[in-house]
């Protein structure tokens, strides 16, 4: 009876050893990227201070973080408090609102792009401050790069979100022109 | 007065039944395997729905925590309602006001705070 349940126990563990093992691999082979062993040989030499480019990334990280939070913030407030709700009662009150409705449904579009972008970014960039640069400092250089390239990815998401939200206002400006001349020829 | 007489377990059923002690051994053992996966499929989830990354309370980011509790409140805009002029104006000041709050950050993730420069790096191909 004893062998019985000593068995089982160790099976148990045995099993949540196994899936602990199977997800510290997998991460870790999302921590060696998508290089292949030639694109080492792309650079002959890569001098940098690990310690140093480390520190200054993770102060990047740190930074991004929070402007992800404020902006994330910002742009719920524009969708979901603003652009939403105007375009409701555009509809209440049967108005032609269709440019505006078009717009936000862009911007929406938009902010799902960003935040699917910016996660991709941000795990690349944690990839970064976890792998270890100095004994393979090529690979990681390219890594750098890659993760530079992303970033770009985002800050052109945040520059198309800018231009939406002025297109909107725009759209908006068009439509109050539009009000305010239909209200003048009524009380004409 | 019928008197109620044990029946024998036969010999071979008795043998199949598990004993208590193994079962509540293998109990708990699923449990804990039940319980490991499920927090590994939560953590999956908490770090690919994108919560991970808007997520300010670790450790070394007391700082940024700080900052981002210091956000002004917002003053939505009712979904229902006439748009006369003052609720064009108030829509107007709204949107304005978060609009240019969030123009401040519209360099935000330049790639230029990636280059190679300002980390003393320094690359020949």
């Amino acid at each position: 009876m004893h062998r019985i349940s000593l068995v089982i126990s160790i099976a148990a563990l045995l099993l949540s050893g196994v899936v602990l093992l199977a997800h510290s691999v997998s991460a870790q082979s999302g921590e060696e990227g998508q290089l292949q062993p030639a694109d080492a040989a792309l650079y002959e030499s890569v001098t940098m201070d690990c310690l140093d480019v480390k520190y200054k990334l993770g102060e990047i990280h740190r930074t991004d973080r929070l402007l992800r939070v404020t902006l994330g913030e910002g742009y719920d407030n524009m969708s979901s408090n603003l652009m939403d709700r105007l375009n409701s009662r555009i509809v209440q009150n049967r108005l032609d609102g269709g440019e505006l409705v078009r717009i936000a449904s862009e911007f929406e579009e938009a902010h799902a792009t960003f935040r699917e972008n910016y996660t991709e970014y941000d795990d690349a960039m944690l990839d970064l401050l976890k792998a270890n640069c100095q004994s393979r400092t090529q690979t990681y250089y390219l890594e750098l790069q890659e993760t530079k390239e992303l970033r770009r990815v985002v800050h052109e998401d945040v520059g198309t979100l800018s231009t939406l939200m002025q297109r909107y206002h725009d759209a908006f400006k068009d439509l109050r022109q539009e009000i305010e001349r239909s209200a003048e020829e009524e009380s004409e | 007065m019928i008197a109620r007489v044990k029946q024998p377990i036969p010999d071979d059923a008795a043998a199949k039944k598990l004993p208590y002690r193994v079962t509540f051994v293998a109990m708990i053992s699923g449990a804990i395997v039940i319980a490991l996966l499920l927090v590994l499929l939560s953590m999956y989830l908490y770090n690919r729905s994108g919560a991970a990354q808007l997520d300010l309370s670790l450790p070394g980011l007391q700082e940024q925590r700080m900052k981002a509790q210091k956000t002004e409140r917002f003053e939505s805009f009712s979904a229902s309602g006439p748009l006369n002029e003052d609720a064009l104006d108030q829509f107007n000041q709204s949107y304005t006001g978060q609009q240019s709050a969030i123009l401040q950050d519209k360099d935000g993730f330049a790639p230029d705070e990636l280059n190679d420069e300002p980390r003393n790096i320094s690359a020949e191909k």
